[in-house]
């Protein structure tokens, strides 16, 4: 049953991949969302036995790579870590699948988009129920390229392609942090398996033994960490290798909703709950994460501030979330971090799903300027919409309102500058929150239609297939933090039982609970707060900042639409110095991208154009390498050919310089070896090899280099 | 040894064939005899020099050293008939020479009394029957050899038969057709 | 040093020797003495039917406008049904272990092992050529009969316990190679091969034939056995620098004989010239037989010659500069046995030539004997590991050589129709192979496949020989042999590939159609296609078979375990 629960993704994809046109267009749909469905079902059976029965799981299935002392099994470790992310991520799946089915209807590629999307979930739960860090590092790959595939679905369109390349890229940014955490993990541990890595993590930090790289000692643990760290970083969109998911919402929004908001992002949050025992005894590592964490929050939030497009506020505000969570793992709350991962899946998954149901019913427009009054048209879809927004800022008794709360307590108790820095950061950020989801909310239902009377007219309510998966998310972000609370955070809960470790002097749920009341009640404040001020300048007219809106917005809406936009929007023309450059300055998302184009991108392309591949590739290595050695090659291979003359008597005199070699070899050689430096010898034949390529000064035309530099965007 | 030379001269009729057929004039030999002389002889005299410089330990132990007749002496004194050990404690000063000689064995005395030819023949229809039954492959082999490589047989060689020429009648040899002329 | 006879040796002389010797002796060998009555019954044959049919030539040709039979037509056939028959005798022989004819001939696994191969070989080698023969006009059956006799002459030599009887049989072999050579007498190249592999050939023998010469002057021993005893306490020991120089010889005379570098010069001349079918034989069977002779030799006879200390060396090994690279690339010229040094060289000089010698080629048959070359080093580095895993390797190569060698020959001597020349019906020059993917696609894959083996690339079956060999090499420490076959393996996929090219992407050169393959070529192609493909299915497969010389293997096993033990 285990086992079926991570390959009938695998089946269902494969099938839909391979013989999606015998499938045909309904076929390939329902047949992987069966598939996924019944690993759903699975999954929960699942849950039922290994989280709610304490009975952990751990199938060693066979040898994968066996090489001396590296050995890596194909192994399945089921806990109650596991198998909360198999139900969540099957769930997420099959809501995404059914969804898909409808949202993706007039698109001839569906079954490609199924088979992607299976693989995916494939990927992802191998991910989860890993049991060591090789076949961790597969799946994560291979969430990746699905990632990279799904966001590239419409390959037709440039920003798309774009946006794929971008992931994939800054990914590997990550991604090598990751495989330099597992190599130095072998490294250290001799081994990439999960229970006896983290059996050994006390020993090695009782005894630490340093790295030394260029002579600078290194702390073991605290470096496998932050290299661990850095891999979350690229998969969870942190602060820094971030500029990848606001751009990934060019993929289809079911996509979207799937990968960018409730699996795969996480992945780095669930990266650091696995590896618990090792960030516990990693301190710095451990502040390094909160403060990252909480970097990122703040950063998103305000970012997400003064976006336009409906997708990317809400990429925003998921990169807002995820900062939680590794806020919280920073902060050794490990499984609150899990929690919200779980409530955020739920509540995220329904806005993204709902904006799509609004870009649907609007005929694939996203920005929200043009949207307005959509509350009468769509009720449906406005209803989940608010429910999730609700759910997402933390409104009291809705699911996102539990791990938020416990969240910032654990912050607030803790007493460290890391600590009160988390806690200021979180609380500004359930602020911004508060008013990027009202604005957003607002924006698209309630203020008066903005665009033309065409996009109106056609706009629809979600059809059935699209509403069902909406249902099920909204009836998870109402009830699911109220159900779950007190088992998976509660005080005292065996429900995690060793998938999460955390030191004694770390757990903080206690001290919480001692907080002062006002405290408790800041974040429902600055909810309030937030979504007032977002009801204030939407609504009431105090046009601060939309004016400057349209100076700074150049590109995005035809001129004639800005106008009109401009006059509707009116008015304020002296919006403050002060407030113009924080506007511009968020609306450019803190200038990320600027920085990384001009003063990283362009420098790298530069140099990889100009020194590796032109003095390097095609002049040294060409000189020394392909081309030297081939023309050397033909000089001895002409030669040897002339040693074949075809006269028996210098066939003869070979063999009698032969017989006199060997005999040499023989009896002499040991007399002179000891005079004879084997490294000149060695050397001179190398140089021997290498520098006599051809007449010099000659090129061959070849290797003049031929391709220009891509174009960077 | 009979075989042995047998052996070589079939080699050397096989050789002379093969030259026979190659027909290499022999002043083109000449032409380049002396070119190739210097370093040829460079490498023969490497190579005698290379040998000379090993063989030179053994074979002049074998002459006279001292040590190796001492070793000899003890093994003469171990391993040699009483007869031997008699001679050897009547006189030690003259010993070294004495015992060189002694060193080889007669085999004629050893041996029982046959003449060449029987005890060629003995060893070589009984205990090495092998060798002379290979040798004579060889010589099986050389022969066939020659013939093959000499010996032009063909299928479509003319041949001329004189008696069914001689028999043929001379007005059956040109007949006249019937029908229109036919070329053969 | 001579000694004395022991009195005790007089009984021995006058034992009855007809009790000891008809016993079983016959009995043991009794394939081989089936193979030699086969081939002297088949030349009889050969001879009164060619002349009867001669006499009727004529009067068949005019009246019923066929031509004579073709008495190698026959004669193959018959040496065929020789080659099946002999290998079931082999089977079935009785006695496996055997030390016979009076310490002159000895049977064990690893000969039983070898003389296996041998037959094989010569058995799908005249397969092969069958058609060849036949459209070639090589109208002489004496041309099978001494395939025959060449492969029992190396069954003699691969059995063969004695000095003597080692010379004689490579000595029968060697002359049927001469003949065999020269066979196409029409042919310029052929004579012209048969010349110089004749002149070449006889140095070689006088090189081997003074090598056991001096063994002999110096040790006073002709036989294998013997010479293992006496070698074994060599060391502090120095009288058998004589005997030294002749094992150098011996070892010369047999590398010449498989082509080694720098005794191979003869090679690329005698392969083009001679016919392809004896080119076929050439190419596989002598390797065999003299690398397992090689192994008898070298791994137990002289396995211990040693004598270092003749030249006690005053300049000291200490002083000199000994770091660890340095140690790791000399390792094999300075702590290795003479006789590995030899070998070690001779590879090392196989393989480097072999790779390029082979780059210049436009015949495709020069082209295959310098590929042979380099096989040739390969099989060496085996050797000269001198341990079990070395010679399992060396045995294991041999019969993917052996499987390789026959495929591509077969392929090879597959006929090709030539527009303007129709005197050259196969494949000759290496552009012939562009029209094979067109006119013959599935030829052209199962050349491809068989190249890319050759080439070593992973699942095929070549690269596993290879993969044998040098962790065999890497096993015990000879390091530079190991690199430089790996190397060598990277440049001799340069013209391998480079043939696979042409035969699929290049332009079409010469105007020539492939015909239709014969059958048992087809059969055979078939059976070496897949076992080159799918050996990677179970790699171990060869490695088992090869486990049936395990009594010899044990033997050096006990003796590593006592040197081992010394050291």
């Amino acid at each position: 049953m285990y086992l079926c629960i991570v390959l009938f993704p695998l089946v269902g994809s494969l099938c839909t991949g391979i013989f999606g046109r015998f499938l045909g267009y309904r076929g390939a749909a329902v047949f992987t969302t069966c598939f996924v469905f019944f690993a759903f079902l699975l999954s929960c059976s699942a849950f039922y036995e290994v989280a709610l029965c304490a009975s952990p799981c751990y199938i060693k299935l066979s040898p994968w790579f066996m090489s001396e002392m590296f050995d890596a099994y194909w192994g399945f470790l089921f806990d109650s870590l596991t198998v909360v992310m198999c139900v969540v991520v099957t769930l997420v799946s099959t809501l995404v699948h059914m969804y898909g089915i409808s949202y993706m209807e007039k698109d001839p590629h569906i079954p490609r988009f199924m088979c992607y999307l299976s693989i995916f979930t494939f990927f992802m739960l191998m991910l989860v129920t890993a049991d060591n860090y090789i076949e961790m590092f597969l799946g994560w790959e291979g969430v990746g390229l699905a990632s990279y595939l799904l966001i590239n679905f419409w390959y037709t369109r440039l920003q798309a392609n774009k946006a794929a390349i971008k992931a994939m890229l800054i990914n590997r940014v990550g991604d090598f942090g990751l495989a330099l955490g597992i190599m130095g993990i072998y490294y250290i541990f001799k081994t990439v398996d999960f229970s006896v890595v983290f059996a050994c993590a006390a020993h090695f930090a009782a005894n630490p033994a340093p790295f030394v790289f260029c002579n600078i000692e290194f702390s073991t643990l605290n470096t496998i960490c932050i290299l661990l760290f850095i891999g979350a970083v690229g998969k969870s969109a942190q602060l820094g290798l971030h500029a990848w998911l606001p751009d990934a919402m060019e993929g289809p929004t079911p996509v979207s909703a799937l990968i960018h908001a409730a699996t795969m992002v996480c992945s780095g949050v669930f990266l650091i709950a696995r590896c618990s025992p090792l960030f516990e005894h990693a301190p710095t590592a451990g502040i390094l994460v909160t403060l990252v964490g909480a970097m990122t929050c703040l950063f998103a939030a305000t970012t997400g501030l003064v976006q336009n497009d409906l997708k990317r506020v809400i990429a925003y505000s998921t990169c807002s979330q995820l900062g939680y969570m590794v806020l919280a793992c920073g902060l050794s709350n490990y499984s609150v971090g899990i929690f919200h991962l779980m409530n955020h899946a739920f509540f995220k998954a329904l806005l993204f799903l709902s904006a799509g149901s609004v870009i649907h019913a609007l005929s694939d427009e996203q920005d929200m300027r043009k949207m307005g009054g959509l509350a009468r048209l769509i009720p449906f879809t406005y209803c989940m919409m608010c429910i999730g927004s609700l759910s997402l800022v933390g409104f009291p008794f809705l699911t996102g309102f539990y791990s938020k709360e416990v969240i910032l307590e654990c912050a607030a108790v803790n007493y460290t500058v890391s600590g009160h820095f988390a806690y200021w950061c979180g609380a500004t950020c359930v602020l911004f929150t508060s008013y990027y989801s009202f604005r957003c909310i607002f924006l698209t239902f309630s203020c008066k239609g903005q665009s033309s009377k065409q996009l109106f007219k056609n706009a629809h309510e979600a059809p059935l297939l699209m509403a069902l998966p909406l249902c099920a998310l909204a009836f998870g972000s109402i009830f699911v933090g109220y159900l779950s609370k007190d088992m998976m955070i509660g005080c005292g809960t065996n429900f995690w039982g060793n998938s999460l470790f955390s030191l004694p002097q770390n757990v903080l749920l206690y001290e919480s609970e001692y907080l002062s009341q006002i405290q408790k009640l800041l974040p429902i404040v600055f909810t309030t707060l937030g979504a007032v001020l977002a009801f204030i300048i939407t609504k009431r007219g105090t046009h601060i900042v939309v004016n400057i809106n349209d100076e700074m917005i150049s590109t995005a809406p035809p001129l004639t639409l800005t106008q009109s936009m401009s006059n509707r929007f009116y008015q304020v023309s002296s919006a403050s110095f002060f407030i113009r450059k924080l506007y511009f300055f968020f609306n450019k998302r803190w200038f990320f991208d600027k920085v990384y184009n001009d003063l990283i991108a362009q420098k790298v392309i530069s140099f990889g154009y100009k020194i590796s591949f032109k003095t390097i590739d095609k002049g040294l290595l060409e000189v020394l390498g392909p081309l030297g050695v081939s023309n050397t090659l033909l000089k001895f291979v002409q030669q040897i050919s002339r040693l074949q003359s075809g006269f028996i008597f210098n066939y003869a005199l070979m063999m009698l310089l032969g017989i006199a070699i060997l005999v040499f070899l023989v009896f002499f050689f040991p007399m002179f070896y000891p005079i004879i430096d084997i490294r000149i010898v060695f050397i001179l034949i190398i140089s021997g090899l290498m520098v006599s390529p051809g007449p010099k000064g000659e090129v061959a035309p070849g290797c003049e280099p031929s391709e220009q530099p891509l174009a960077s965007t | 040894m009979i075989f042995l030379v047998v052996y070589i001269g079939a080699i050397a009729v096989l050789f002379l064939f093969v030259v026979m057929m190659l027909n290499i004039k022999l002043a083109e030999i000449n032409e380049k005899k002396y070119r190739y002389l210097p370093i040829g002889g460079l490498l023969g005299i490497l190579f005698l020099f290379e040998i000379f410089c090993i063989i030179d330990n053994d074979l002049i132990a074998l002459i006279d050293s001292g040590v190796s007749i001492a070793n000899s002496t003890q093994l003469v004194e171990a391993n040699s008939s009483q007869l031997n050990s008699d001679l050897l404690t009547l006189d030690g000063g003259i010993a070294p020479i004495f015992y060189k000689n002694l060193l080889f064995t007669e085999w004629s005395e050893l041996a029982e009394n046959l003449t060449n030819i029987q005890s060629i023949g003995q060893c070589i229809y009984t205990y090495y029957s092998y060798f002379f039954i290979c040798a004579s492959f060889i010589l099986l082999v050389a022969m066939i050899g020659a013939i093959v490589l000499t010996h032009h047989q063909s299928v479509y060689v003319q041949t001329q038969k004189e008696l069914f020429q001689n028999t043929r009648e001379f007005s059956k040899t040109i007949q006249k057709h019937k029908g229109r002329p036919v070329f053969t | 040093m001579v000694q004395p006879f022991p009195d005790d040796f007089k009984p021995v002389l006058e034992t009855d020797f007809q009790i000891f010797l008809f016993e079983n002796h016959f009995k043991t060998v009794f394939p081989e003495i089936f193979c030699l009555f086969a081939s002297v019954l088949l030349l009889i044959y050969g001879v009164l039917y060619a002349r009867i049919h001669q006499a009727n030539a004529d009067t068949l040709r005019r009246k019923m406008k066929i031509f004579p039979p073709i008495m190698v037509n026959h004669v193959s056939l018959l040496v065929i049904l020789a080659f099946l028959l002999t290998l079931i005798l082999m089977f079935n022989n009785p006695i496996m272990h055997a030390t016979i004819f009076y310490n002159t001939l000895v049977c064990d696994d690893l000969i039983f092992f070898c003389k296996i191969l041998i037959i094989c070989s010569a058995l799908l080698s005249v397969c092969i050529s069958l058609d060849y023969v036949r459209k070639q006009a090589l109208n002489a059956f004496e041309y099978i009969i001494l395939l025959l006799l060449a492969t029992c002459s190396m069954l003699f030599l691969i059995s063969s316990a004695d000095m003597i009887s080692m010379y004689l049989a490579i000595e029968l072999q060697s002359l049927c190679f001469y003949v065999l050579a020269a066979f196409k007498r029409n042919s310029e190249f052929s004579t012209e091969a048969g010349l110089k592999y004749f002149v070449l050939g006889a140095f070689s023998s006088g090189v081997l034939l003074f090598g056991c010469s001096l063994i002999y002057g110096f040790t006073g021993i002709t036989n294998f056995s013997e010479l293992t005893k006496i070698f074994s306490c060599t060391g502090e020991n120095q009288h058998f620098t004589g005997a030294l120089i002749g094992m150098i010889f011996v070892a010369v005379g047999f590398l010449f004989k498989i082509t080694a570098v720098p005794f191979h010069t003869w090679a690329p001349d005698v392969y083009e010239g001679s016919p392809t079918s004896v080119t076929a034989f050439f190419a596989i069977t002598p390797k065999i037989a003299i690398l397992g002779l090689f192994v008898r030799l070298f791994e137990s006879s002289f396995y211990d010659l040693n004598t270092e200390a003749a030249f006690s060396l005053q300049l000291g090994t200490t002083q000199g500069v000994s770091t660890t690279f340095n140690k790791l690339l000399s390792m094999e010229f300075t702590s290795t046995l003479p006789w590995q040094k030899i070998f070690l060289f001779c590879s090392i000089a196989s393989m480097i030539v072999g790779a390029l010698g082979a780059m210049n080629q436009k015949k495709i048959k020069r082209l295959l004997a310098y590929s042979s070359i380099g096989h040739v080093g390969y099989f060496l580095i085996g050797l000269c590991c001198g341990t079990v895993e070395g010679i399992q390797a060396l045995l294991i190569n041999l019969i993917i050589y052996l499987v390789m060698t026959i495929n591509i020959f077969a392929i090879i001597l597959s006929p090709v129709r030539r527009d303007f020349v129709h005197s050259v019906q196969r494949i000759k020059y290496i552009s012939d192979l562009s029209v094979l993917f067109k006119t013959n696609p599935i030829l052209a894959i199962t050349l491809a496949v068989n190249f890319f083996s050759m080439a070593g690339l992973p699942p095929l079956a070549g690269f596993w020989g290879k993969y044998y060999l040098l962790f065999s090499a890497f096993s015990c420490e000879l390091y530079l042999v190991a690199i430089v076959g790996g190397l060598a393996t990277v440049l001799s996929c340069v013209y391998y590939i480079r043939l696979v090219h042409i035969s699929y992407f290049e332009k079409i050169q010469n105007r020539l159609i492939f015909e239709r393959v014969p059958k048992i070529n087809g059969w055979i192609l078939a059976i070496t296609f897949f076992f080159i493909l799918f050996l990677f299915v179970s790699p171990g497969a060869t490695r088992r078979s090869t486990s049936i010389t395990r009594s010899l293997l044990q033997r050096i096993e006990i003796r590593d375990h006592i040197t081992d033990r010394h050291a």
